[in-house]
């Protein structure tokens, strides 16, 4: 069985008033795809109806043809689905093992002894074999983070769908999540909503920008960087025109439209791009 | 799933090529392969040696012939434990409270109020076992295949067996009655029955107040209208087992929205 390729046409979804989601037409195919977007862009509201946690308002939705509207289809694509949420929705009181065994029973895996493979088999990709006895609540944010991640790969799902799931964890951990995420995306589509754009989005396939509910880029990492071509320096000041993040003591690298005087050209990279595109050159 | 379908998915979800479930181009295994087998199994032989015993519920469980698939879904669900704590704590506070009283005209009061509130206990118990606000893991498990409806069901029939079998242990300490004592027992699978139904649309817990409410209001009139013992009478029986018949069909008919909505 390949991995689902997965089609969205004339989304619209609106949460009151609202509009948090609004998509003419996006493909994803096979492969990792990292949706970056600023907060209330419309990134969670997209990863749920993916997932088929949230109902369709308008358009249609297709995960390997599948339509998540209708409940034979959706069965059908949860049972290649695996998902972390925003929010982990971990219970505090149970352990990590068992909190496995029962994600296990809820993906249909009915032999006691196959449920314990996978789960060992899980723990181990994000490093919590080792506290496979104690209680979710005594773990750490990061911990439980990646017990999130873990509970979605019980089963071998082909479709992952994970929203922030760098969140709360430290730069060593982010690196084998990384790369778990590399490997993992050989041979299943895995979409992802995160802010981390170098971590994460620069080791996709694809990166789609979504601002305002509307994606404004789908493309490669690369072109992605391209995009803030000739508009990100580094100086000692920053300027008012542009978004600037510290690089160091005293200095600022910045994507903007006019570099003040002694600022140095560098090179773009996902992150200049990203803000390039989320924060539009004002001369265009 | 079996097990080769585990390897093979394992092998998927790990990455690794194909070529590692089969023989090398010559008709031979490589001796990668060969070792990555190996892995897999000493893999699995650790699991099994490390495998935590099974809890006391789980093992009771099995005994009882539920399935292997099923057995977490009634131990490990963190909305259940407690709902089943909250359901025990109250049903043994009834059963004090009925047994510390002395006098018979207490005793018809204690009767009334044990009556009343009983059917009360499961129904809290089913409003905490299911749900967004109350189930930390709703969102996962309505991410996964497994049938909405039956997880509910699942859930609600324990909290309701658990419950009804205190209940019915309290029903014992209530001093006078006779066989009045156990007249709570059809009100009670009537008000879980119809509460269930919206369930599957709103909030668990707005229904379940909603069908308490409506309960309690039904009794008072009742008792004051007509008295005690009319009111827990043979009437209200066949009215609770046609209300009950009747929530199960509408909760039945709705059994997709279980699955569907996540909003709620």
């Amino acid at each position: 069985m390949t991995a689902p390729t997965i089609a969205l046409h004339d989304i619209r979804h609106r949460y009151g008033t609202a509009d948090a989601l609004a998509v003419d037409r996006l493909v994803l195919d096979t492969g990792s795809t990292a949706v970056l977007g600023p907060n209330g862009s419309g990134k969670s509201t997209l990863l749920r109806l993916l997932a088929t946690v949230a109902e369709g308002q308008s358009g249609t939705i297709r995960v390997a043809g599948l339509d998540p509207a209708e409940p034979l289809d959706r069965t059908a694509i949860r049972r290649r689905l695996g998902y972390v949420a925003q929010r982990d929705g971990l219970p505090p009181r149970m352990r990590v093992e068992a909190f496995c065994d029962y994600v296990g029973a809820l993906k249909e895996i009915d032999s006691a002894r196959l449920r314990r493979r996978w789960t060992r088999w899980a723990l181990q990709q994000v490093g919590l074999l080792d506290v496979a006895d104690e209680r979710i609540g005594s773990l750490s944010g990061g911990m439980q983070r990646r017990l999130s991640i873990a509970q979605a790969l019980l089963g071998g799902p082909d479709l992952l769908v994970l929203d922030e799931p760098l969140a709360g964890l430290d730069a060593e951990q982010r690196a084998e999540i990384g790369n778990l995420f590399v490997s993992l995306s050989e041979t299943a589509t895995v979409i992802c909503a995160t802010h981390h754009a170098e971590e994460l989005a620069g080791l996709c396939h694809r990166v789609v920008v979504l601002d305002g509910g509307q994606p404004l880029f789908v493309g490669t990492p690369t072109t992605l960087a391209e995009r803030a071509a000739g508009r990100v320096w580094e100086a000692d000041t920053q300027a008012p025109d542009a978004v600037c993040r510290a690089v160091g003591p005293g200095r600022f690298r910045c994507v903007g439209d006019t570099p003040p005087a002694g600022a140095a050209a560098v090179t773009p990279t996902v992150a200049d791009g990203y803000l390039a595109t989320v924060r539009p050159s004002t001369a265009s | 799933m079996s097990i080769h379908e585990f390897d093979a998915a394992m092998a998927r979800a790990a990455g690794r090529p194909r070529f590692l479930a089969g023989s090398g181009a010559d008709g031979s295994t490589p001796d990668a392969v060969l070792t990555e087998r190996l892995a897999l199994n000493f893999a699995a032989i650790e699991a099994e040696l490390d495998a935590p015993a099974p809890g006391v519920l789980a093992r009771i469980l099995i005994r009882l012939g539920v399935g292997e698939g099923t057995v977490p879904l009634v131990t490990a669900t963190p909305a259940l434990r407690r709902s089943f704590v909250v359901s025990v704590l109250v049903a043994v506070l009834f059963a004090l409270s009925a047994a510390t009283n002395n006098t018979a005209a207490d005793g018809a009061d204690r009767i009334v109020v044990f009556l009343t509130m009983a059917p009360l206990v499961p129904l809290a118990g089913v409003a905490l076992a299911f749900g967004p606000k109350v189930d930390p893991t709703h969102e996962v498990a309505l991410a996964a295949p497994i049938d909405g409806f039956r997880l509910f069901l699942v859930r609600a029939l324990t909290v309701v067996g658990a419950s009804t079998l205190v209940l019915l242990l309290a029903s014992l300490l209530v001093p006078a009655g006779g066989a009045h004592r156990v007249a709570w027992l059809l009100p009670s699978l009537a008000a879980t029955s119809i509460t269930m139904a919206p369930a599957t649309r709103f909030d668990p817990r707005l229904a379940a107040g909603g069908v308490a409410v409506a309960w309690i209001a039904v009794v008072t009139v009742s008792v004051v209208a007509v008295d005690a013992a009319a009111t827990f009478g043979p009437t209200m029986q066949v009215l609770s087992l046609f209300a009950t018949a009747a929530g199960a069909v509408g909760f039945t008919r709705r059994r997709r929205r279980l699955d569907a909505i996540s909003d709620r």
